[in-house]
């Protein structure tokens, strides 16, 4: 019943604390620049505005367009509970495993491009177009560095997985992970919107993919996008942490215990935040129709990983 | 349950003879016609689900045409799932033609098309039952001409007739290749009764088994519509009837997935090691290009019919690693990778006949199938718009509807591969990813596909006289939607039974608990775990607590209706809009290599380029194995008729000189034996 | 250092070795193809290094440091004067596109893999690396192929000789001194060469995209 709270906990943790991770980056970003940046409470002051603010909502558009978001935020919400983030479980890693993981994803998917297209503008049409192309080519390099971790574990649950790797040397770990974490970095980018890719902070049409899929969307159902695009980037950040760098993960079960590991895992997050701060603050965006090259190198990275296995044993 | 299978029979055939006899008012006799299939088809679901549930064949044999055997059926529990898939869509497709056929007197000359309706069901029945290699054969042929009347109904519009002959030619080089392949397996053994074939297979010859082992897979699979053998697909799905395209989707291709399956594990023995990659490679191909092809279609029943070409391709993924598992003799992973493929025949049967329907149900109220002037239909057809997008969904693969749960069974199947010898160690993930491949971009198709017609603002004047359609079309649908619903939550039960049958067609047996427990579906190899019904309740309860949470804290939400953003231009025009064309272009441009895509545009103007009077664009793509294949082999054969025209005079008496002359010859040939 | 932790290190030098080559093939412009070979270079002779070291074998270990200076510092620089001299647009120009390119790699590092496993090596050294310096080779012959510039193609057979030098440490602890020296030698002229005749490809047709020596058949 303990390890039962201690899995909802997290679970409500992630959720609670995704915004504090947008503010960081932005924070990152701002530091790059010369800025001062905003301060911890600004996201969620937006967030708690926007849930408060009235909707205006397109004549053209169905109940799809009512329904998306919290299809998107429930299927997000979803996916949340398959990842352990103290603890060598989670709240409902049980009934499902990595590929629902990539399918929980993609359910939103699917109905935030159909919201997309609800409203009947170009802008919509294009954003749905663009992020359906994309993430269609994001999905397999997804998927097959998943199958490489899931390999070497002989396990594909998230859990099992994360679990596998806390019992091994880390230094084999990190061999055999490293080309999957290159891939699974590049897909964070991707799925999360951040440069290379996507630029989360422009209207500019040219560029922009999830803002246009967004740009009808006011108040509440904007916050509820909002905050599910923050959580599924704090899901990222926590799948790159505790699969790659599997330690801390069972804690004694005391209140220290469970609060240093919590502390740890934090840790491990704001620094990966920074290297993507960092990445962000130092590139600049891919032509559009160069980004399938940054998948196909995401997708050799995954392969890769799987013929290192192969070549150097398990 | 004998008597039940030919109480089916019976109706159906009534049911034929309905269509010529019955009285004058059209309206009544097609009711009557149809209702006829209906009972069928439920008489058929309820004894092919006993043959399921209790696992035991019952048969019939008729004396008297002993020629080349007795005329013999017997549903075992393989049959069995055939003719429940069959009865099952039969069942919804019947209720939507009532309505569907009847807006449409005269048009769909209905004595024709009740009478070949029933006859084709029947066949695909009959098919799937018969146990003789001659009566199979003549039934197969029977289920392609019935299909092909289907097909030339509407034989005013001269593509439906184009689409008719490239289909009729196709089957029969198919048939030709079954029939070569029954031929072989009947010198073998000397018989054409499948026991015979079942009795002989552990002596024959490898050469033979390979040569019977491609006719197999070339004849069946031009039927499947696999690639390279689909180009019939394509055009003669879309050119029948809404409820017959539904039925030759959904069904009729996967009678050919049964004949695979009783060549590949009843009839030919041991299985080589190389037989598994051979059919997982072309299953590859059809997987990708079948849902490539389709995403560029603008055409909605050809569209669907392209991913009908993906999903037979999902299907054999799995026999192909069965097959693969039963060369290593690793018989858990080989029923497991049966039954997935097996359960994705039920699904694909589900969800594409609910998406033909559906797509049947839009051509009913605009009278064109062609998205670009389609658009916004959710508000005026809200039903089909919701059964659409169940389809939609369960067809990407997406939790929590049933497509997901046989495309995760495939997954697994493909990961079990982690197991084998070094090559199938590699590709075995790697194939499992370019799965997911074809999955993303199915949903990308059906994103497409529900957006463009069914969302949006209307792009031409055929969308403003739609309305919602017809009660009977409505349950059609209905009864599929529940269908992709009750396959999702019920998984662990099916894949249990499926699982049992998958079993005895390797010969082996099932332990039970083996890929279910309890809720839970799990891979043989402990490879991992999921629940499709927990899923479905949890994502069902998660999605419910967003929008409840949220109004519980936040209270109503204030709404303002308002005008789409128009970028401050005077107003927002339909035309604006994303068209199909465009939503497909990234990826046009990404897979070009492939596409080859050429485009032209024409400017017409004034004098000067601002003042532009017309603009014409056109965009299309190049079909490789229509253009690189098929085009070139039909040249050549019009070459080689072009040069026997040379013996073609006219003349009667050189008509008769050529058979007097082979007359000689095969005396001549006679008397040296 | 323990052995074991030099061995796991090795592997995973290895590794990046991989990366290296895939880093040639992937970077679109040619200056982080020459740097991507000098890393290459680099974890050649680290590796050269670690495997003298276990082995306590002084050549390799002078071998490493010969690599070292040649490879990834001389010869780069050879490249980059010879970019710079002739004005050589920054770009790889490349028959296959470079997705392409790259899941080509993926299935001839497999095809590596796949053919030396039959081969049932026994050898004392570190036989996992046959597959990788197999690799290496066939990523040489594939940027030679599919490249259009003279100068990749030089890139690609440096590339397949480290990939040779590679197979010689790993498999049999290097060839004797003597020889090792003498192909250092041929590789720098050889480089040199090149370079001329790249010179003198430009003098004769304005470019030194090799596609054009195709109007020299007869």
């Amino acid at each position: 019943m303990k390890t039962f709270y201690i899995w909802l906990a997290q679970w409500l943790l992630l959720i609670l604390l995704a915004p504090l991770i947008t503010w960081w980056m932005r924070k990152i970003k701002a530091a790059f620049e010369n800025r001062v940046g905003p301060n911890p409470f600004q996201v969620y002051c937006d967030l708690l505005k926007l849930f408060r603010k009235e909707m205006v909502i397109s004549k053209t558009s169905s109940w799809i367009f009512h329904a998306a978001p919290y299809v998107l935020f429930g299927a997000i919400l979803f996916a949340t509970t398959l990842i352990p983030v103290i603890g060598s479980g989670s709240l409902l890693g049980f009934v499902g495993d990595a590929i629902l993981f990539v399918y929980l994803l993609g359910l939103g998917r699917f109905f935030m491009s159909l919201a997309a297209l609800d409203t009947g503008t170009t802008f919509g049409g294009m954003g749905a177009s663009r992020e359906m192309s994309l993430s269609s080519l994001a999905e397999p390099a997804l998927l097959l560095s998943f199958f490489a971790l899931g390999y070497r574990a002989h396990n594909l649950s998230l859990q099992g997985i994360m679990s596998q790797f806390a019992l091994e040397s880390p230094i084999q770990v990190l061999f055999f992970t490293s080309f999957a974490f290159g891939a699974l970095l590049i897909i964070t980018f991707v799925e999360t919107g951040r440069i290379p890719v996507d630029n989360p902070a422009t209207h500019l049409e040219l560029t922009m993919i999830h803002e246009a899929m967004a740009l009808e969307y006011s108040g509440r159902y904007l916050a509820l996008l909002e905050w599910g695009h923050q959580i599924k980037q704090i899901i990222f950040l926590a799948l790159l942490a505790n699969l790659f760098f599997p330690w801390g993960l069972e804690p004694s079960p005391n209140l220290f215990g469970i609060a240093g590991s919590f502390l740890f895992f934090m840790l491990k997050i704001f620094f990966l935040a920074l290297v993507i701060g960092w990445i962000e603050a130092h590139t600049a965006k891919l032509r559009l129709f160069r980004v399938p090259d940054l998948l196909a190198i995401a997708f050799v990275l995954a392969a890769l990983s799987l013929l290192g296995q192969l070549i150097i044993g398990r | 349950m004998k008597s039940l299978f030919l109480i089916q029979i019976f109706f159906y055939l009534l049911g034929g003879a309905c269509a010529f006899f019955s009285s004058r008012n059209e309206a009544i006799r097609n009711a009557a016609t149809l209702v006829s299939a209906i009972l069928a088809g439920g008489v058929g679901v309820v004894y092919s689900l006993l043959v399921l549930w209790t696992g035991r064949a019952f048969s019939l044999e008729f004396h008297g045409f002993s020629l080349f055997g007795n005329l013999q059926f017997t549903v075992d529990p393989l049959s069995g799932f055939f003719i429940f898939s069959i009865s099952l869509l039969s069942v919804a497709t019947s209720i939507f033609a009532i309505g569907y056929t009847r807006s449409h007197p005269g048009k769909y000359k209905m004595r024709l098309s009740g009478f070949f309706y029933h006859l084709f069901i029947l066949a695909m029945i009959l098919v799937v039952s018969s146990q003789n290699a001659f009566y199979f054969l003549i039934f197969w042929e029977v289920m392609s001409l019935g299909s092909y009347v289907l097909v030339i109904l509407e034989h005013e519009n001269p593509q439906a007739l184009r689409a008719g002959i490239l289909y009729l030619i196709m089957t029969h080089i198919g048939t030709a290749l079954i029939l070569a392949g029954f031929l072989l397996l009947f010198i073998h053994s000397g018989s054409f009764s499948f026991e015979a074939f079942r009795l002989h297979q552990a002596t024959l010859p490898p050469g033979l088994k390979n040569a019977i082992f491609f006719m197999a897979l070339a004849g069946f699979g031009t039927k499947a519509g696999l690639i390279p053998f689909h180009i019939w697909l394509p055009e003669a799905h879309p050119a029948a009837p809404s409820h017959v395209s539904a039925l030759m989707s959904g069904v009729m291709i996967k009678t050919a997935i049964y004949g695979l399956l009783r060549f590949f594990f009843n009839f030919l023995g041991e299985i080589p090691a190389w037989w598994g990659p051979v059919v997982l490679a072309v299953a590859m191909i059809s997987t990708l290009l079948g849902i490539l092809y389709a995403l560029m279609e603008h055409d909605l029943k050809r569209l669907l019919a392209f991913s009908s070409i993906e999903n037979i391709g999902i299907i054999l993924l799995g026999v192909g690693m069965a097959l693969l598992f039963a060369s290593m003799q690793q018989w858990p992973l080989a029923i497991f990778s049966l039954t997935a493929a097996l359960y994705h025949t039920l699904n694909h049967a589900a969800f594409k006949g609910l998406l033909f329907l559906s797509a049947g149900s839009v051509l009913y109220e605009t009278h064109t199938p062609d998205m670009e002037s389609l658009g916004g239909l959710i508000k005026k057809m809200p039903f089909t718009a919701f059964c659409f997008l169940v389809g939609a969904v369960a067809i990407s693969a997406l939790p929590p509807l049933n497509g997901f749960v046989s495309e995760w069974m495939t997954f697994i199947a493909l990961l079990a591969g982690c197991e084998g010898p070094a090559a199938i160690r590699f590709f075995s993930p790697i194939l499992a990813s370019l799965l997911g491949l074809a999955g993303a971009l199915a949903a990308t198709c059906f994103v497409k596909a529900f957006g463009i017609v069914f969302l949006g603002s209307p792009r031409s004047a055929c969308v403003e006289e739609a309305g919602e359609v017809p009660l009977s079309m409505k349950s059609g649908m209905a009864v599929m939607a529940m269908a992709c619903f009750a396959l999702a939550l019920g998984a662990p039960w099916i894949v249990q039974i499926l699982g049992t049958l998958s079993a005895s067609l390797v010969g082996k047996k099932l332990e039970t608990d083996m890929f279910t427990q309890t809720l839970f579906l799990q891979s043989p190899s402990g490879l991992s775990q999921i629940s499709p019904t927990l899923i479905a309740i949890a994502l069902g309860s998660l999605i419910l607590g967003a929008f409840i949470g949220t109004r519980f804290i936040f209270g109503k939400a204030f709404v303002k209706q308002g005008p789409s953003w128009d970028c401050g231009l005077p107003s927002l025009v339909s035309r604006m809009q994303y068209t199909a064309t465009g939503f497909s272009k990234p990826l046009r441009r990404i897979f070009s290599f492939l596409y080859q895509p050429a485009r032209r545009v024409e400017l017409e103007d004034e004098g000067h380029e601002m003042l532009r009077t017309a603009e014409r664009f056109e965009s299309k793509i190049t079909h490789i194995f229509d253009d690189f294949i098929y085009k070139p082999i039909s040249k050549m054969i019009a070459d080689v008729s072009e040069k026997a025209k040379r013996i073609q005079t006219g003349h009667i008496q050189l008509y008769l000189s050529y058979i007097f002359i082979t007359l000689i010859l095969l005396l001549l040939f006679g008397i040296r034996r | 250092m323990d052995a074991e932790f030099i061995f796991s290190l090795i592997h995973f030098l290895g590794l990046l070795l991989l990366i290296a080559s895939f880093g040639i093939i992937a970077s679109p412009q040619l200056a982080a193809c020459i740097r991507f070979y000098a890393v290459h270079a680099f974890l050649l002779a680290l590796i050269t290094g670690l495997v003298g070291y276990l082995n306590h074998i002084p050549h390799l270990v002078a071998l490493a440091l010969l690599t070292l200076l040649l490879k990834t510092v001389v010869i780069p620089q050879v490249f980059f004067w010879i970019i710079r001299r002739l004005g050589i647009r920054k770009e790889v120009e490349s028959y296959i596109n470079i997705p392409f390119s790259l899941i080509l790699a993926v299935l001839l590092v497999f095809l590596s893999f796949y053919v030396t496993e039959k081969m049932r090596l026994t050898s004392i050294a570190s036989r996992e690396f046959v597959p990788l310096a197999v690799a290496t080779l066939l990523f040489g012959m594939l940027v030679m192929t599919s490249r259009k510039k003279a100068l990749t193609q030089v890139l690609g057979l440096l590339l397949m000789e480290n990939g040779l030098f590679l197979m010689a440490v790993t498999l049999t602890f290097g060839m004797p001194l003597l020889v090792e020296l003498g192909i250092f030698f041929d590789v720098l002229v050889g480089a040199v060469i090149m370079g001329i005749l790249v010179f003198k490809i430009r003098g004769a047709f304005e470019g030194i995209d090799v596609d054009q020596m195709t109007v020299l058949k007869g």
